[in-house]
């Protein structure tokens, strides 16, 4: 890197050079804009029953067919989509500010702390997360709140763990000696000297993290622990499918083909970004 | 006339594994305004440990320093608490001692806005401060990637003396710079020294840059002075036999200079088993009976020339 330039111009320049990335950025926007556009593209209500035209295969009408009771399954997995974005914007955002949080006061506190907050972390993890996800419904009963809240509880761990190790060897860096040794203050050198060093890896932890967080939406909802019918999720068009797999197979096509979409899609450009940011991977492996 | 910096027996240790490990030994210092003090030393030696010390990063165990006649405090952790709007710092890694992702304007604005300097507009003062290190101010937007050791070097010296500090602490200013670029460095420095009356510390284990830049020396082995006074009369008259093995090591750009004669033999002790004695006798060509058993106390010899050694060199 010899001229100047930004942050965005870097990735894009990184992108060009990895073919199975753009791919990833490509599917990932495209997905984006279906579930982003779905009210609009979506043909028809996802709610309306049609029990005369039910499990039909694709036509011109039902690009997708219908499910077991007749509501066109195109437009139940676009709105699907906005249930699996929802999920995952909000779980993941406040994850990772609040795994932002603990990981600094982690990295950069006391031993003491750093040491209850790390045993924190490792006692959440260690619950199976459907087995917590479970008893949390039982508690609470099956909402999208839920499983937004056992998601987030089994995320912060993940990014409060990475933060913690990116702070730990940020503060015996140079540049942080340096600032203390001017008199900075400890919030000034987090918010502008750790903070910036440490957000390359968390947005790609990030979106390496929406294809765990969409499947673990899909999976509750499949289990019905999530969202309550009739509300599609695709997690619950492939549960409908299941029971109906006999008659047809495609709702079950219709509601496992996004799950592979993001899940491809989020970890080839995950990859990808890491390539780009982590100059100790990059060049590794071509 | 009081010293700027005044240390006494200043002591460092860390704790280790069944004890303690003292890297600071107790050493004792004074520099004075518009002076230049070198510390000299093989790695390990303490150097940058009684540096950080000084500046408040490492935990102080023991002693007194005294900044224009204060004393300075410690905090909770044991470290000194200087005025740092006059103390500087500077780090031997010029490049990893700024912030990655600052530009050099924001880096050098950082002094004024730490210390919420009202009458200045700190990005104004970058481009002040750019230009006096002799960087142009299309050097403002820049990163600290994209540029060479010797212009990061300048903007370290630039952000150092931003808040125009009475003692410059410059840990290695010179290490991994090219010959040239390190000469233009050592007379930034002392052009600026001279501008502002500075004081200043130089860590360095490159003698040349001693006899270029300092009056007064100190010689560090296993975290205490051996030798220290006039650099002057230590390169023409080393008095501890370490002194003149040191300086015999360094090569002399003089073809019919004959090669030193005093050769060093082994490594540098472990500090967790400080030698009994006189801490050089494992290494010390003219070793006796008496150094192994006793401690050499510090011996005085002219104005501010001390020793360690019970049979110094006599030349």
């Amino acid at each position: 890197m010899s001229k100047p330039r930004g942050l965005i111009a870097h990735t894009w320049s990184g992108l060009k050079k990895d073919p199975l990335g753009m791919a990833g950025f490509v599917l990932v926007s495209f997905i984006l804009l279906l579930t982003i556009l779905a009210p609009w593209l979506a043909p028809y209500d996802p709610l309306d029953v049609n029990v005369h035209n039910r499990l039909s295969g694709p036509s011109a009408a039902h690009w997708l067919g219908t499910d077991q009771l007749g509501r066109d399954i195109l437009s139940r997995v676009l709105y699907g989509g906005q249930v699996a974005l929802k999920v995952s914007l909000v779980a993941i955002s406040v994850a990772m500010a609040i795994g932002l949080l603990l990981g600094m006061l982690a990295g950069l506190g006391p031993r003491w702390l750093d040491r209850v907050l790390v045993i924190g972390f490792d006692t959440v993890r260690s619950f199976p997360t459907i087995m917590f996800a479970l008893a949390i419904v039982a508690l609470t009963g099956p909402s999208l709140n839920t499983v937004i809240g056992v998601i987030i509880i089994t995320s912060i761990p993940v990014y409060a763990r990475v933060v913690r190790t990116q702070t730990r060897a940020l503060r015996q860096r140079d540049f942080i000696l340096a600032e203390r040794a001017m008199g900075a203050s400890t919030g000034r050198i987090l918010r502008d000297h750790v903070l910036p060093n440490i957000a390359a890896p968390l947005f790609i932890l990030a979106s390496m993290d929406v294809p765990a967080v969409v499947g673990m939406e899909a999976g509750l909802s499949f289990l019905g622990l999530g969202v309550s019918p009739p509300t599609p999720s695709w997690g619950s068009i492939l549960n409908d499918g299941y029971s109906y797999l006999r008659n047809s197979p495609w709702p079950i096509i219709a509601g496992g083909i996004p799950l592979i979409a993001v899940t491809l899609g989020f970890t080839f450009f995950g990859e990808s970004l890491r390539d780009i940011f982590d100059p100790k991977l990059r060049g590794k492996d071509r | 006339m009081s010293a700027l910096l005044s240390v006494n027996d200043l002591r460092v240790r860390y704790p280790v594994r069944g004890g303690f490990v003292d890297v600071v030994h107790g050493v004792s210092l004074d520099i004075k305004r518009g002076e230049t003090t070198a510390i000299v030393g093989e790695s390990g030696s303490g150097k940058t440990t009684l540096a950080m010390a000084l500046c408040g990063l490492a935990p102080v165990y023991g002693g007194e320093v005294r900044f224009e006649g204060e004393l300075l405090q410690r905090d909770r952790k044991n470290r000194l608490n200087p005025d740092r709007k006059r103390v500087a710092l500077m780090f031997q890694d010029p490049v990893g001692s700024l912030n990655p992702r600052m530009t050099v304007r924001k880096a050098l604005a950082e002094p004024f806005r730490i210390h919420k300097v009202e009458s200045a507009d700190p990005d104004r003062e970058a481009l002040g401060l750019l230009d006096k290190v002799g960087l142009g101010e299309d050097f403002a937007d820049r990163y600290p990637h994209q540029l060479s050791g010797g212009q990061a070097r300048r903007v370290g010296v630039a952000r150092a003396l931003a808040l125009r500090p009475h003692l410059l602490i410059a840990d290695e200013p010179t290490a991994g710079l090219d010959v040239s670029v390190q000469g233009e460095v050592l007379n930034l420095l002392s052009q600026l020294q001279q501008e502002m009356g500075l004081g200043i510390l130089v860590i360095t284990h490159n003698l040349n840059i001693v006899r270029h830049v300092a009056d007064r020396m100190a010689i560090m082995y296993l975290g205490r002075f051996i030798e220290q006074g006039d650099s002057q009369q230590i390169f023409s008259q080393p008095r501890h036999p370490y002194t003149a093995a040191l300086l015999a090591a360094n090569p002399s750009p003089d073809p019919d200079a004959q090669p030193g004669e005093i050769e060093l033999k082994g490594d540098v002790p472990s500090l967790l088993q400080r030698p009994p004695g006189c801490e050089f006798h494992t290494r010390c060509p003219g070793v006796r009976e008496k150094c192994r058993g006793l401690f050499p106390e510090v011996s005085i010899d002219g104005e501010h020339r001390q020793y360690h050694c019970f049979y110094p060199l006599d030349n």
